[in-house]
């Protein structure tokens, strides 16, 4: 029924030209008739003619062998698994349940029937449900995606070759590649990225969601790990700018105080079987260690999703991207080889850039990209329509487990964006945050800086002091003796020498640490060899470049206004 | 074709075989499509299933106009008898058509309801009614009122004899289209959803070839509106306040008024559903049930019919289904 019609019929009712019994029945029978299993009809029969009519409408869809519709909460679209007891409603928008009666001169009549919550179990668990269209996930933008060799732009609606339903329209325009690239370029330029190789990773995650939702990327695709030396530095709301540009949110996952990691576990399943595109994990303190994540990013078929209250879902995995932040990514092996590690500094006293997309102050670049976002996303698919017509080229960078990822980003980034290689100091970063001792490292010689002592050496009893000060945990000092300092030296006495082993310096991260032997006098004046260290900074500070010019006409920047720091 | 499968009463067989062809029977209409547009083809195969289960033409047209009914469509009695007889023919079965069929109850027009309706605006005149219209209808002509109606490069018939294919196609936009008559004997008609402009065998007249059939229709876009029963005013007071995309009004050249309803379906049977569901309330009001097709040709405006003008009243070539009355504002308040 359309929407004028509903109208028509709600207006009647209002002045009474027909009575509310007769409008539903007149909206009722718009609907297909279905006649509900039981004497000659079996429950096969009708749930093939039921799964025939609801097909097409593209709500209802099937997910590793489940009915599930599209639902909207909180502004957020999502899948969600239907339940016998709201299939019985949910059934009736789209049929009307019939059933045999006799009249009393033998005639066979159908009336009308509300289906149970059984019958509905039936219809459930009836093989005809996969009359209805696979689904894998969502996206709330259009999907660039290559058919028969060339691009191909799938504006909206289910898209049964990838199984994704687009569930927004978003005009997309030809922007011109240079205009593309310096509006992306332009997005990162206020923030502090340690190496041009982080600032080339950001850039690659931004571009990475459009590439695999694609499926120009075959393979895995690393976790956005983003990692910044302070709190508020805007690595969590880099990561939500991504998917902003997607017309999208990101789904957070935090770890709830009362539980372990049984909780991220959960809302990682939840998640999943909501089919949300950008799953956050935001700021995960200490190690960070999720089994089933590990998993997750090289799995080559489906992976077990579990919520809570719900059984196991197999998702598609090349339909979500990973995001990690924290202030100090501390991590396994197995999880650090398969990240994209993107460092930030916080910019301490800098006033953001004002972005004023319609001339109106709204806010920072999250807001402009949300409000100029046909635009950002047209720039995204004019760098992917790029790439696909320089024959879709690659580097031989192979620096990366996912190397097809890597090899694809890092052309991209070179050759188009003109930015740093991919990698560069990429493993040494994951080799950092795969090692307890070396995050610990740096998270204390990120403290020093902050209060400007680098290049002093000091004992490990003052860098105790200094952890005190800025909250910097030692690995191996149990919890509750972590304000000892007696434990807490001989912790750090003995994560050094794991450090230095017969060696005097040792290189972590952007730092250099040296160590020094020095005789040093005790309380009874006799003089005893003790250890320094002194943290140097090995490679300067990589400071943002000034402001791109500007080749956005869209879209306007507004004088720097001190508006306060929109991250 | 469903597939029906064996009655699991019958397998028990302590039922008659009576009943049992019954209920297969009964299931074979129930699987059929009932839908706007569907009902002969669904009636047909019907009745033939009928007469190959050997069951008798009262019952078998009993079922079927039963069903019609409950989904709320609309049937010929003659038209059933002749269905039943010719597939009773058709299977080598005994024609025993019934004699009479019980025609199922239609909305009917309620005068009460019409004066009640208009009685909430009272006053509806033509003159204000072209005050109303965001186009100034006073200085329209027939071939303006197509442009503003149609799309360009859309054909649209016009008719100088009724029955008839047309002695006119005006293509919207294009200016070799011929002249538009001023007027005939009987008046100017248009079909009110734009056609190809082709002849197509029609299946449902032995093929005859038509280019005012639905084979010819290009986009299901109006619906017309007109009453033969409503006295002027009161319908036009019911005009103004019904929540429909209302894109122009206009008199007949006579007492009637027409009012032309924009649908935008995107095919016949969701033109048809449209209807169905509007029928109900509209009729009751004294709208024709029978001017409710989609291949209806209504009045041109601004054009002669004998000595009258059948006269443009109101013209919103973007009606947004808001109520005349509720716009709120005159074009022209003096």
């Amino acid at each position: 029924m359309s929407d004028q019609t509903e109208a028509l019929t709600n207006f009647a009712v209002k002045v009474g030209i027909i009575d509310p019994e007769t409008a539903e029945q007149i909206k009722a029978n718009q609907k297909p008739p279905v006649i509900v299993p039981g004497g000659v009809t079996s429950i096969s029969e009708s749930a093939e003619k039921l799964y025939r009519e609801i097909a097409p409408s593209e709500q209802l869809f099937l997910r590793d062998g489940n009915v599930c519709q599209l639902i909207e909460s909180d502004g957020v679209r999502k899948l969600e698994l239907l339940k016998p007891a709201a299939a019985c409603s949910r059934f009736e928008d789209f049929v009307r349940f019939l059933k045999p009666a006799k009249t009393k001169d033998g005639t066979t009549l159908f009336v009308p029937e509300v289906i149970s919550k059984e019958t509905a179990e039936k219809y459930l668990t009836a093989g005809a449900k996969s009359l209805l269209p696979p689904i894998e996930g969502l996206l709330r933008c259009p999907l660039i995606t290559e058919r028969h060799g060339k691009i191909h732009i799938v504006s909206e609606g289910y898209d049964p070759t990838t199984k994704l339903l687009i569930t927004e329209t978003v005009k997309i325009t030809d922007v011109p590649l240079v205009e593309a690239v310096e509006t992306l370029k332009r997005l990162f330029q206020d923030f502090h990225f340690q190496t041009p190789g982080d600032g080339s990773r950001a850039i690659a995650s931004l571009l990475t969601p459009a590439l695999k939702f694609g499926g120009f990327i075959k393979g895995p695709i690393p976790a956005d790990a983003a990692e910044a030396d302070q709190s508020q530095a805007g690595k969590g709301y880099r990561q939500q700018m991504t998917a902003a540009a997607y017309n999208d949110t990101c789904a957070v996952v935090t770890k709830p105080e009362t539980s372990g990691v049984g909780g991220l576990e959960e809302g990682f399943g939840t998640a999943l079987i909501e089919g949300r595109p950008f799953i956050q994990f935001d700021n995960i303190r200490g190690k960070f260690s999720l089994q089933g994540l590990e998993s997750f990013m090289t799995a080559t078929g489906t992976f077990p999703a579990r919520a809570a209250y719900s059984k196991i879902i197999q998702v598609d995995p090349s339909k979500f991207t990973i995001m990690i932040s924290s202030n100090g990514y501390q991590t396994t092996v197995d999880l650090a080889n398969r990240s994209s590690i993107i460092r930030i500094y916080k910019r301490t006293g800098y006033t953001f850039k004002a972005w004023a997309p319609r001339g109106e102050y709204r806010g920072g670049i999250r807001e402009f990209i949300q409000d100029a976002q046909p635009f950002i996303l047209s720039c995204v698919f004019a760098v992917v329509r790029e790439w696909h017509q320089r024959g879709k080229p690659r580097t031989n960078d192979n620096r990366h487990d996912f190397r097809e990822w890597c090899q694809i980003l890092d052309w991209i980034t070179q050759n188009i964006f003109k930015a740093a290689p991919l990698m560069d100091g990429h493993e040494a970063a994951q080799e950092r945050v795969a090692n307890p001792d070396h995050t610990f490292l740096r998270s204390l010689a990120l403290a020093l800086s902050k209060h400007y002592k680098l290049g002093v050496p000091y004992r490990p009893n003052e860098l105790f002091e200094v952890c005190e000060e800025d909250g910097v945990y030692i690995p191996g000092v149990p919890k509750d003796k972590m304000h000892e300092e007696k434990d807490a030296n001989t912790a750090l006495g003995k994560l050094m020498k794991r450090v230095f082993g017969d060696t005097q310096s040792a290189e972590v991260d952007v730092y250099t640490i040296t160590r020094s032997k020095e005789k040093v006098e005790g309380n009874s004046h006799h003089t005893y060899p003790a250890f320094f260290y002194t943290f140097n900074l090995t490679t300067p500070p990589h400071e943002p470049q000034g402001e791109h010019s500007s080749a956005v006409s869209s879209c306007k920047k507004a004088d720097e206004v001190d508006k306060g720091d929109p991250l | 074709m469903p597939i029906i499968k064996p009655s699991r009463e019958f397998e028990g067989s302590d039922v008659s075989s009576d009943a049992s062809s019954l209920g297969c029977y009964a299931e074979y209409v129930a699987a059929l499509n009932w839908g706007p547009g569907e009902r002969d083809q669904s009636a047909w195969n019907a009745f033939l299933r009928a007469g190959s289960l050997g069951i008798d033409g009262e019952t078998a047209a009993k079922i079927v106009t039963d069903y019609i009914h409950t989904v709320g469509g609309t049937f010929s009695p003659a038209k059933i008898r002749s269905q039943i007889r010719r597939a009773y023919e058709h299977v080598g079965s005994k024609n025993d058509a019934p004699g009479f069929i019980c025609k199922a109850p239609k909305t009917e027009f309620s005068a009460d309801k019409l004066k009640s309706m208009a009685a909430k605006v009272p006053g509806v005149h033509p003159e204000l009614l072209q005050a109303l219209s965001p186009v100034a209808t006073d200085a329209v002509s027939s071939a303006q009122f197509l442009e503003h109606l149609y799309k360009p490069g859309e054909k649209v018939v016009v008719f100088v004899h009724y029955e008839s294919q047309g002695q006119l196609l005006y293509e919207v936009g294009a200016p070799t289209s011929p002249t538009l008559p001023e007027g005939g004997p009987c008046g100017v008609w248009f079909l009110v959803n734009p056609v190809d402009g082709q002849f197509h065998p029609n299946p449902r007249q032995a093929d005859k070839q038509s280019r005012r059939s639905e084979e010819s229709v290009t986009s299901w876009r109006y619906l017309v509106l007109e009453s033969d029963v409503a006295e002027t005013n009161e319908w036009l007071s019911c005009l103004v306040q019904l929540p429909l995309k209302i894109a122009a009004i206009y008199t007949s050249g006579g007492k009637s008024i027409h009012a032309l309803v924009r649908i935008d379906a995107v095919s016949k049977k969701q033109w048809d559903h449209e209807r169905d569901a509007m029928k109900h309330i509209v009729v009751t009001l004294g709208a024709d049930a029978n001017a409710m097709t989609a291949v209806r040709l209504s009045r041109l405006p601004a054009t002669r019919r004998g000595e009258a003008t059948q006269h443009l009243l109101y013209l919103d070539p973007d009606p947004d289904g808001t109520p005349i009355i509720s716009k709120g504002t005159t074009r022209n308040p003096s």
